[in-house]
């Protein structure tokens, strides 16, 4: 029978019990006694005496291990501090720059979070969606995010799935009088009473089921009710509404937390509205949201639309088309509503009219990776001052390998020493990110909170850097072989040398592509907002036009504008581009019967088109010397009609719906102008109409003199007093709403500013450390070459040389890169800036630059110090 | 100089009783019938150690024997520090169970 063998995992355990390292004769003495045992009682007692001595040894053994851990770990961290004393200045570079790498990434981290959670502390969150629109024919197609009036009550009835729905309609500015104060308040909006049903906004006062049923009725936010009666129980009061009509507060809500894609402080109850009971599928002004029931599937309520739009849209457009509604689905037309999950909205929505402003999803994308690559940098930093340092700590290894400590045991102290380092910067960071928290909130529009959860990643981060950083130091560290360490014949500093150098090459890489990748973001920004936009958007004052009393007596307002000099022209009307809103199907005489249009209509009045400047192509504008009754169209228009602008002038216009005592209502186009902006250079330029109808204009246009901006804003103000009495004097400039649209842009472009200096930041600290670390190992060799009759520039010039080799290359390599994603990027945009070679050849250069500059100080003392005394100290 | 701890006082004496011998193993033997316990193998190593550190014995090592399996022997002989410690310690134990010989303590 062959030897008996104890337990092995006893025999195993106790093999860990000793560090003192005599675990061999612990287990030899445990194993005599065993075969001992086997003889006497028996294998199965002896197996049972063993596992007994193992277990019950187990935790006297373990206070030895905890007191020489202990003990092992004060020493290693003596050793530590040590080291970092005596090396000061690479350590604080060391640690100040993985701190600023894990800085940025935490401030990006905040903003990201932000982002990703809109919406979802709602209840239900998963389940709520919004009702969009889909439409196209053979021309074109188009995604609306608001529906039509009838939709949501009929989704409720129609379909089990449904559990809710309710519509929210903007009301625009709103003139909301107390008493006397008098504020406009721009995020009004219109909700059904089923909206807290759906989104469970929390009440202060008031009872979420009841408290938009009535009509005139409405709710506010609590900073609403502070702005307007400096408390937050104001169940009961009410305000004026545009001056006509009083409404009844009925709930109060607590604020709204500022990730909801839709920022209301007001909503009023939809009772009120007329239009809203209608039934007719016509129009799509309402942003409907549905609830679904719990585990219903999207998909298949969307696969029953097109049924429903048969069912009920089906009669509005065969009235419309004048066709039955098979031969339109065979000539083309397509329509049907999406289920767009409530969560997505911010992110991803990219439809058209949408009724607050959404950020896309790609933003968080180029923040994410921004983040990826600064922290890349800083760990590439880490690792290279770490090996760079190595030399010095040579002899320490091959000491302690002699005396015996094995290869892990090594890596595990330099990997502690790493994870130290890590954990120093990341409360540095933490440091800096509070100092700037406030700063940054303001720069990027929100408000930020360092929670648990951040902070809990921060420590993620922190220990995955420190590991992964350290990983590649400790490796080298404890491989230096005691025999050629002792001796002396170990090479210092060329250890990993290539690789290191590899590191700086793929920091300035990444450094100059973002570089390239921002400059080329901002050019296109400026392009967009510098385009000619087809009308001169400055010194172009806008009022809103309030009362109907206000709409009536425009002319005469106008009138008594232009009696001063410093007012140049005067127009009205129903929006201003950048803000319009309301697109009509329209056919063309000679037109098929399916051949129809969605053409933005805008009222305008006379001298709309000499107030803003834009061009006409053929035919004239609204004159007083001619019939009012035309329309005006763009180019786009025109061209998508079929006609050309000389054609197009005397062609009769139908618009699908406008109904009047003699049938369908014919317009004739009297005028074309040139194309013009009227949304953001994101899009393609659509076609637009324009129309006299005096009872819509909302918005009077006043063109005044560039000189005397304030004069002419005072008489305005003057003339407004007598115009709209009671309404305070709002006016904005319309190029400043129309840079709104870019709003988010700007701001993001600070952002990525900002983060890639710091990138280019932290590059040149590591290279800095790093070129300072090697000119010190060089300087016996600076001090032979100097010997030897070199003069300082030489020796200058020799030093930069690796540098600026690794430089050119990291340009050669981020310049396709960077070409590459930027071409990609900019054909999001349908007018493209064109990206020059200035771009990279500044970048280029600026890095050179700065790479010398970084290193020049330290060659310049180097080359410039004494032969004699760098030999000496040989 | 602080006494030995009960431990260390019988592996001392064990020690010194077992001679040439001594060793973890035969101390364990030796300790655990006369105490008539089956010690765990740790209650005798951690005073050993103890004894070591503090010079009271000193630890030869054996070259590994095929017995066991190629592992080294440890023996322990006592050192005349160790044998004044025991001194101190008897006086100390006399001193205090003075009186006590004829009395039970029922």
């Amino acid at each position: 029978m062959p030897n008996p063998y104890p337990p092995r995992w006893a025999a195993f355990v106790l093999s860990h019990m000793r560090p003192q390292g005599d675990a061999d004769i612990l287990l030899g003495d445990l194993e005599e006694e065993f075969l001992y045992m086997v003889e006497t009682c028996g294998l199965r007692r002896a197996h049972v005496w063993y596992a007994r001595q193992a277990l019950r040894s187990l935790p006297l053994f373990t206070q030895d291990l905890i007191t020489w851990s202990l003990v092992m770990f004060v020493h290693y961290v003596k050793v530590m501090v040590r080291h970092l004393q005596r090396q000061r200045a690479y350590a604080s570079i060391n640690i100040v720059g993985l701190a600023m790498g894990l800085a940025v990434s935490l401030l990006i981290l905040l903003y990201v979070k932000d982002e990703l959670s809109y919406d979802r502390y709602l209840d239900h969150a998963d389940r709520l969606y919004r009702v969009t629109f889909e439409g196209s024919d053979n021309d074109a197609s188009i995604r609306i995010a608001t529906t039509e009036a009838p939709l949501a009550a009929t989704l409720v009835a129609q379909f089990p799935e449904v559990e809710q729905a309710t519509r929210l309609r903007p009301a625009g500015p709103t003139l909301i009088t107390d008493g006397e104060r008098t504020f406009y308040e721009n995020r009004v909006y219109f909700a059904d009473s089923t909206v807290f049903d759906l989104f469970s906004f929390p009440f202060l006062f008031g009872n979420p089921q009841t408290a938009l049923t009535q009509p005139n009725t409405m709710v506010v936010t609590a900073d609403l009710a502070e702005k307007y009666f400096g408390r937050q129980d104001v169940l009961g009061r009410t305000v004026r509404w545009d001056n006509t009509t009083d409404y009844t507060i009925t709930g109060v809500l607590e604020n709204l937390p500022q990730h909801s894609h839709l920022p209301f402080n007001l909503l009023a109850s939809m009772a009120g509205v007329e239009e809203a009971n209608s039934q007719v599928w016509g129009g799509k002004a309402y942003a409907t949201y549905a609830r679904l029931r719990d585990g219903a599937n999207p998909k298949i309520l969307e696969a029953k639309f097109p049924d429903l739009i048969k069912t009920y849209k089906g009669a509005w457009l065969e009235q419309m088309l004048g066709m039955s509604f098979e031969e339109a689905v065979a000539a083309g037309q397509r329509m049907t509503y999406e289920m767009q999950p409530l969560t997505d909205i911010h992110l991803y929505s990219d439809l058209d009219y949408e009724i607050a402003e959404v950020s896309s999803i790609n933003y968080v994308y180029i923040l994410s990776a921004i983040a990826l690559f600064v922290l890349l940098i800083a760990c590439i930093n880490f690792m290279n001052l770490s090996t760079a340092r190595s030399a010095n700590r040579a002899q320490e290894v091959g000491m302690r390998k002699v005396l015996g400590s094995g290869r892990s045991q090594l890596v595990k102290q330099f990997m502690g020493e790493s994870l130290f380092m890590a954990i120093l910067a990341a409360l540095l960071a933490l440091g800096v990110v509070y100092a700037l928290l406030p700063a940054y909130g303001n720069l990027a529009g929100k408000t930020f909170v360092v929670t648990g959860e951040v902070l809990l990643l921060l420590i993620g981060i922190t220990l995955g850097v420190g590991l992964a950083a350290g990983v590649y130091p400790a490796v080298v560290l404890s491989s230096f072989k005691p025999q050629a360490v002792l001796k002396g014949t170990l090479s210092f500093g060329s250890s990993g040398g290539r690789l290191r150098n590899g590191l700086v090459v793929v920091q300035f890489t990444i450094a100059i592509g973002l570089i390239i990748c921002t400059a080329i973001m901002a050019q296109q920004l400026r392009f967009m907002q510098d385009q000619r936009l087809g009308f001169d958007q400055e010194h172009v004052v806008v009022l809103p036009i309030e009362s109907s009393k206000a709409q009536q007596s425009y002319e005469a307002f106008r009138t008594q504008l232009l009696q001063d000099p410093s007012i140049l022209h005067v127009a009205a009307a129903s929006a201003v581009p950048g803000r319009f809103n309301n697109d009509r199907p329209f056919r063309i005489e000679g037109a098929n019967a399916d051949d129809v249009h969605d053409v933005q209509l805008v009222a305008t009045s006379y001298d709309f088109i000499e107030t803003l400047d834009m061009e006409l192509l053929a035919g004239h504008g609204f004159s007083r010397d001619f019939e009012a009754d035309g329309l005006v169209l763009n180019e786009a228009a025109v061209l998508q009609m079929g006609e050309t602008p000389e054609t197009a002038i005397g062609k009769q216009l139908v618009q699908i719906g406008l109904a009047s005592e003699n049938g369908d209502h014919f317009q004739t186009i009297v005028g074309v102008v040139k194309d013009f902006h009227f949304e953001s250079l994101h899009q393609r330029i659509g076609p637009v109409a324009m129309a006299m109808v005096p009872k819509q204009f909302s918005r009077v246009l006043v063109r005044i003199h560039p000189d005397q901006v304030a004069e002419s804003l005072a008489f305005i103000e003057e003339r407004w007093a007598t115009y709209e009495p009671g309404f305070p004097y709002n006016y904005t400039f319309l190029d400043a709403d129309f840079g709104r649209l870019y709003e988010t842009e700007n701001r993001l472009g600070t952002i990525y500013n900002y983060f890639t200096a710091f990138a280019l930041f932290i590059a040149c600290l590591g290279l800095f450390g790093l070129a300072s670390f090697m000119i010190t190992q060089r300087t016996k060799e600076i001090g032979i070459r100097k010997a030897l009759g070199a003069t300082s520039a030489d020796i200058v010039f020799l030093l930069s040389k690796t540098f600026t080799a690794q430089v050119l290359l990291a340009c050669a390599l981020a310049f396709p890169l960077a070409y590459f994603l930027m071409a990609r990027w900019l054909q999001n945009f349908a007018y493209q800036t064109t990206m020059g070679i200035g771009v990279f050849i500044a970048t280029g250069l600026l890095a050179l630059l700065i790479a010398w500059m970084t290193v020049s100080y330290q060659s310049i003392k180097a080359a410039r110090s004494r032969p004699v005394e760098s030999l000496q100290s040989a | 100089m602080p006494l030995l701890n009960r431990s260390e006082e019988m592996v001392l004496l064990a020690v010194i009783k077992l001679g040439e011998e001594a060793s973890g193993m035969t101390i364990r033997r030796y300790l655990s019938k006369i105490s008539g316990e089956d010690l765990a193998i740790a209650s005798i190593y951690r005073p050993l150690d103890r004894l070591k550190a503090k010079g009271f014995v000193l630890a030869i090592d054996a070259p590994p024997t095929k017995e066991r399996g190629g592992r080294r022997r440890r023996f322990y002989r006592p050192t005349p520090a160790g044998f004044a410690a025991l001194e101190q310690l008897r006086h100390v134990h006399t001193e205090l169970w003075r009186g006590f010989s004829n009395m039970s303590f029922s």
